[in-house]
């Protein structure tokens, strides 16, 4: 009887209702639409509040929240915006989204101590066998539109002409603290952060990097994603 | 926690709220909120927790549904309380989950004898995972809904007999419902026994927009009426933690413990009566 009552109510509030009900769908749908508000905050100025509401009843409707913790809602709505038809006006719009996603996740990741500079003491030939972890808030992706610019520019919240650049490019998130870091990545470095992550020694990426952009500065590359917050601190058994 | 009167807490007022001087304050946070794996928000809530007591009020463990609580779930809200030891503990009388899918709301059920049997075991099953007593709060209404079984005093109460939980008793939602449902907030307080309220919330409220139902918005200061039924309650049941809810158009910090302040002097004064 219950089950079945639920069912009914459930069904009652998916669809515009009057009264007491519009009541209850309105709840359900504003709470959506103010998680979502709240973990794409830049995608939201750039939409205009009435439009952003628009689409994300939409798309709350579509994807509706799978828990009751909504601080990491909204995981599929860069990929979703990028479907939408409308979407090709502002086809940078997902790129953006997608950043401020990689950004929510970062702020909400596993408290750890980053790598410090001062911990690689060791000679640089040990460098190159060393295997690190990322930090667990490190969040990165490539990019087919400039997203990173765009949402910088919005979150200094300043009225002015943006000069884009319009080509690809690569973002990295992380919170080495308490505060969330950002960091253009170009190929390189993409390609160094990838290979980490995918347990390559530090030598064998910083190839891969060095192959892809051959003149890259590898020191400099590491030194900044060390600085940045990038990686995890290892035990102190596995440095050179 | 002694019987005093705390304050919703926002992050916007979290330098305030960490430095008020403010005798036997305490604060509650949505558990939902902090359900999350590191960062700031939980860095906040440690700073704060140093400093006073707090309550951890869940809005999402769906204790009125026909389903078991989310096993996943109950484990976030057993690591909350280990990590911040809270005050209170507390709970609603809805549901939110259904076959997958979650509702930001609280969602109302019928008050029959498979409702309270639910209940009383999704309750006792929060309460041994977390090895103690939770408060239950009472819904608002918007909707009559037939196949009722029980008042709702009555239920609450044998709620409580039965699971060994408390009541959570918001004053406001009683006086939305009793506009909504044209019930007698006064006489529905009168029933409630007093000994099994562990907690009571204040919260503000609008008329929709048609101007026939009240809504339990919380984005307004305790009306008068509200206040009226709550200085009733207290002087029958004796002194009770007492929350000020807020959650939209939040006003400076000062404007909330001003009201804190109001339910305090109100606690303060029947325990004078009482000395």
């Amino acid at each position: 009887m219950l089950l079945e009552f639920q069912r009914e109510f459930a069904a009652a509030i998916g669809v515009p209702a009057e009264g007491a009900m519009r009541v209850y769908r309105n709840t359900v749908l504003s709470g959506c639409v103010d998680a979502l508000r709240a973990n794409y905050p830049i995608v939201t100025r750039l939409f205009g509040d009435q439009m952003f509401e628009a689409v994300a009843v939409e798309y709350a409707t579509e994807n509706p929240p799978r828990e009751p913790v909504l601080a990491l809602y909204g995981g599929a709505f860069p990929d979703w915006l990028e479907e939408q038809m409308w979407i090709w006006d502002v086809a940078y719009v997902p790129d953006v989204a997608r950043i401020e996603r990689l950004y929510i996740e970062a702020l909400f990741a596993v408290d750890a101590e980053p790598l410090e500079i001062g911990a690689l003491t060791g000679p640089d030939e040990g460098w190159r066998e060393l295997r690190l972890a990322l930090h667990p808030a490190t969040r990165f992706d490539w990019l087919a539109m400039p997203g990173m610019s765009i949402w910088l520019a919005q979150r200094e919240e300043v009225e002015r002409k943006i000069d884009v650049d319009w080509q690809p490019e690569g973002v990295l998130l992380t919170r080495p603290a308490l505060d969330v870091v950002s960091m253009s990545l170009n190929r390189a470095g993409h390609r160094f952060l990838f290979g980490i992550r995918r347990g390559e020694a530090v030598g064998t990426a910083a190839v891969a990097a060095t192959t892809l952009c051959p003149e890259t500065d590898i020191r400099s590359l590491f030194t900044s994603l060390v600085n940045a917050g990038a990686f995890a601190a290892p035990s102190p058994r596995s440095l050179p | 926690m002694t019987s005093a009167a705390g304050v919703g807490l926002k992050a916007e007022h979290f330098a305030e709220a960490l430095a008020t001087p403010a005798a036997d304050l305490w604060f509650e946070v949505h558990a939902e909120n902090y359900m999350v794996a590191g960062g700031a928000r939980l860095a906040m809530l440690e700073a704060i927790r140093r400093e006073r007591p707090i309550s951890l009020h869940g809005v999402g463990m769906s204790l009125a549904g026909a389903a078991d609580p989310d096993a996943d779930h109950l484990a976030a809200l057993t690591r909350l309380v280990e990590r911040f030891e809270p005050a209170l503990v507390s709970e609603h009388l809805a549901w939110s989950r259904l076959d997958g899918r979650c509702f930001p709301d609280l969602l109302p059920v019928p008050r029959t004898n498979e409702v309270l049997s639910r209940l009383d075991a999704n309750i006792g099953r929060v309460q041994d995972a977390l090895g103690r007593e939770i408060l239950i709060e009472n819904p608002t209404h918007y909707l009559a809904l037939r196949d009722h079984q029980w008042s709702e005093t009555s239920f609450l109460a044998e709620l409580a007999r039965r699971s060994g939980c408390k009541l959570l008793i918001d004053i406001n939602n009683v006086a939305v419902g009793a506009h909504n449902l044209a019930f007698d907030a006064a006489e529905w307080l009168k029933a409630i026994p007093g000994k099994l309220v562990g907690e009571i919330h204040l919260a503000g409220h609008v008329l929709d927009a048609e101007g026939t139902l009240l809504i339990d918005s919380h984005d307004a200061p305790v009306s008068d009426d509200v206040w009226q039924l709550y200085e009733s309650f207290i002087a029958r049941s004796g002194p009770v933690p007492t929350l000020i809810e807020r959650d939209g158009n939040l006003p400076p910090f000062a404007d909330l413990m001003a009201e804190r302040d109001r339910a305090q002097s109100v606690i303060r004064g029947v325990l004078a009566l009482a000395a």
